[in-house]
């Protein structure tokens, strides 16, 4: 019985010693990536050290779409830093953001968001940005919110988090993709012989509770911080031939709170199917994103400006 | 609650704990009881309305199970009646759960056909889970209890426990009264032996469950649900993943159901030997859901058999392709249920009408171990099942043929690459299962999981569950067979 228990006892040693030497090794594989590397290394500085007046939160579109020389240039008296991170869905933005909220209050968040972005989180992308953070007390109570059970005592296994891209990993070491992540800069090239293009957005329309949950959360916590907050859907090349309830559903839940504004160029006539602005259906190129952010500051200024006078009325 | 889900281990955890605590008394009663409480609970978590449904019917067969003994010997036909009256039961609830609002729709879909316009609506009765399983389970009792082969159980939770046991009720395997309620009779002891061997076979259920099936399932409903936009290849490629699926998600489960029995001490079915080593259909219904067949076998196939003798051999064919046909409608309401049964039963019949012929053929080209002509079998036999296998997964028997026909029209283009980053993982998981079924088929004294050297069966443990938490799908999906 004894030596049962040694050997039992040594079993569980091994499980863990193994468990974390291969959970510390992948760490710092992703970690050393070229593309997720860099972007690890983005929600590392958003989550520890961000500091800015305005603070831009959102995947791609906003890292490619805002153009953030331009706000700079408008808003002179205001810091402001881009956290637009590639791939990143909703639900990492809320927690990156609620960290950002720990250390620091910002004047005015513009929340760039998909036009899905109430989707289900899988729908949209992995969570695989927030695997090295897990350890970080914020972001695994933020995460306790999300539909996974029992999600703490799955934690507790360091292998458990990189479920699923060991073999990306692996693909990324040995068979390296030469166009790597490039950092705020505009993206290149257009989409001019595309001609028309028409989407329907509300196939399968299904929203995720928890994730409308989690964001109600932030909002309410922004407006007792008295943070105003812009969401901001960006042109997008495809024409939608519905009435996106994606967004409908976004503009109920923002309604509730007073210091939040819904902007949606999705579909704005200037840009739309415009080739020369767009360098693929999702994102603007370096020329459409300083036309729309120069459009988009006199909208934020309009909104700023609304708030200030309602605030002076009260 | 799934079995693979972290739920069910906290519930088999709690259960454990007293379950181990009253084995110290002389009698098995507690530890019944407790299994039988577990069991009503695991199936109420599912429904608990259905657990009305299954109590009246295990008490309604129990007090059958000892009218029949007690008319066996005196009044046999009261015996008979009552069995047939038992055996109907059984067959009724399935019929009116499963196919019912099924007969329902196509008979007005009949005479709307013929232009006799009907109001006819289905019911919309909700099939509870595992009806299948456990009216069998029914059936089995009072058809052994009448042939005399087992005594009428005299304990209404003993029973309960073996209609409703909890890791069998959703997907078998399905147990016979012979073998499990003897063993509920006996103090299950904890032995280190038994929970070493149970968790074993749990983690390589769980490997074949979330490693191969759930990696698979994402590329072949992609591919086999959308076939008219893909190319032969892929849809050729999407077949073959489906056959390891459709194995490895229901072996999965089954390895996962007896690992939790030999746990508890409770010795249940095995429900798979290595289907795809079977050189001939006829093998492979041996080796495939094995407490299936065998049920149908001891209690459809022999009696038709039988009634069918003075037919000769046509009779055992029109035998065969009744009990395939009964096979495939057991799975569900739908036609392609019943084309599947079909397609198997012919299978059998050209099986067995060649059987002389073919065994002629290799004596006298000395084939029998030639490994071309072993493997070449083994091959077809796979071909084979595949295409039963899409016939079972098709929504209807002319999404079936549309199916083979996008087979046909071949197109170009490669093969459809989107979700390969859970195949390739999938693909080295059911070479790891190959190799460890060719070891056991040709018999080689090797062992990694079952080894008795302690640091080689560790080093194979720790192997399997970084693999499953590296490489295997963790969400804890549903299995295939829990909708049968």
């Amino acid at each position: 019985m004894k030596k049962k228990l040694v050997y039992t006892l040594i079993f569980c040693i091994v499980l863990i010693g193994v468990d974390k030497c291969i959970g510390l090794f992948l760490e710092h594989q992703l970690t050393t990536l070229p593309d997720d590397g860099d972007r690890l290394a983005k929600i590392n500085y958003a989550i520890n050290k961000v500091k800015a007046d305005i603070i831009v939160v959102g995947a791609s579109d906003a890292r490619t779409t805002i153009n953030t020389q331009i706000l700079k240039d408008s808003f002179t008296n205001y810091s402001i830093y881009n956290c637009g991170i590639d791939g990143q869905p909703t639900f990492v933005c809320d927690v990156v953001l609620n960290c950002i909220l720990n250390r620091t209050v910002p004047k005015l968040v513009l929340w760039v968001v998909r036009p899905d972005a109430l989707k289900d989180m899988k729908g949209q992308n992995d969570l695989s940005l927030l695997y090295p953070f897990y350890n970080n007390y914020y972001v695994k109570e933020r995460l306790d919110c999300t539909d996974e059970s029992f999600l703490r005592l799955k934690l507790l296994s360091k292998v458990y988090r990189f479920n699923g891209n060991a073999l990306r990993i692996a693909k990324a070491k040995f068979f390296p993709d030469p166009t790597t992540y490039l950092g705020f800069t505009e993206l290149d090239g257009d989409c001019t012989n595309m001609g028309n293009a028409e989407i329907e957005i509300n196939q399968n329309f299904c929203v995720n509770e928890s994730l409308k949950k989690s964001l109600m959360c932030t909002l309410e916590r922004m407006q007792q911080m008295g943070i105003k907050v812009v969401f901001i859907l960006t042109p997008k090349y495809c024409r939608n031939l519905t009435e996106n309830q994606y967004v409908k559903m976004l503009d109920s839940v923002r309604s509730k709170y007073t210091n939040t504004y819904l902007i949606d160029d999705s579909q704005i006539d200037t840009l739309i199917c415009n080739g020369k602005y767009f360098r693929d259906v999702e994102h603007l190129n370096a020329k459409g994103s300083q036309l729309y952010t120069k459009m988009l500051v006199n909208k934020i200024i309009h909104f700023m400006n609304n708030m200030n006078k309602s605030s002076n009325e009260d | 609650m799934l079995v693979n889900s972290i739920s069910f281990w906290i519930f088999f955890v709690c259960l454990l704990i007293p379950y181990w605590a009253v084995s110290t008394s002389n009698t098995s009663k507690w530890q019944n009881w407790l299994l039988l409480i577990a069991s009503y609970y695991f199936y109420a978590q599912a429904s608990w309305k259905m657990c009305l449904l299954l109590a009246i019917a295990t008490f309604v067969f129990y007090v059958l199970g000892i009218l029949i003994e007690k008319y066996n010997k005196s009044k046999e036909k009261i015996a008979s009646w009552l069995t047939n009256m038992g055996v109907c039961l059984g067959v009724g609830l399935l019929f009116y759960f499963k196919f019912l609002d099924f007969f329902i729709d196509e008979f007005a879909d009949l005479l709307n056909h013929i232009g006799l316009q009907t109001n006819m609506s289905s019911f919309g009765i909700i099939m509870p889970l595992g009806i299948s399983f456990f009216t069998f389970k029914l059936i089995s009792y009072i058809i052994e209890v009448h042939r005399e082969n087992i005594p009428a159980s005299r304990n209404v939770v003993n029973f309960g426990v073996f209609v409703a046991f909890f890791p069998t009720i959703m997907s078998g395997p399905i147990d016979r009264p012979n073998q499990f309620l003897p063993q509920l009779e006996i103090v299950r002891k904890y032995t280190g032996t038994n929970l070493r061997d149970g968790l074993k076979r749990i983690l390589w259920g769980m490997f074949l469950k979330m490693c191969i099936a759930d990696q698979l399932a994402g590329y072949t409903d992609a591919v086999l649900n959308n076939y008219i936009h893909h190319n032969t290849t892929s849809i050729l490629f999407a077949s073959f993943l489906y056959s390891f699926q459709m194995y490895t998600d229901f072996c999965g489960y089954s390895e996962m159901a007896l690992g939790v029995g030999h746990i508890l001490g409770i010795k249940i079915r095995e429900n798979f030997n290595r289907p795809f080593w079977a050189q001939n259909v006829a093998e492979y219904w041996r080796r495939w859901h094995m407490s299936l067949t065998t049920w149908l076998t001891d209690y459809v196939f022999m009696p038709l058999n039988l009634a069918f003798r003075n037919i000769g051999t046509y009779g055992l064919y029109l035998a065969t392709l009744l009990n395939l046909i009964i096979v495939g409608f057991w799975h569900g309401a739908n036609w392609t249920y019943g084309l599947f049964g079909v397609y198997h039963g012919l299978l059998l019949i050209i099986v067995s009408a060649n059987d002389k012929r073919r065994k002629k053929f290799e004596k006298k080209h000395n084939l029998k171990k030639k490994a071309y002509w072993v493997y070449g079998r083994q091959l077809l036999t796979f071909i084979l099942c595949t295409v039963g296998f899409l016939i079972f997964r098709s929504p209807s028997v002319g999404a079936f043929i549309d199916l083979l026909s996008a087979i046909g029209a071949s197109t170009g283009g490669g093969l459809f690459k989107e979700g390969m980053q859970n195949v390739v993982p999938a693909i080295f998981a059911i070479l790891i299962l190959l190799s460890k079924e060719y070891k056991d088929e040709k018999k080689l004294n090797i062992a990694f999981l079952h080894s008795t050297n302690y640091l080689v069966s560790l080093a194979t443990i720790t192997i399997i569950i970084f693999y499953i938490l590296l490489l295997g799908a963790l969400e804890g999906s549903s299995f295939i067979y829990f909708q049968f």
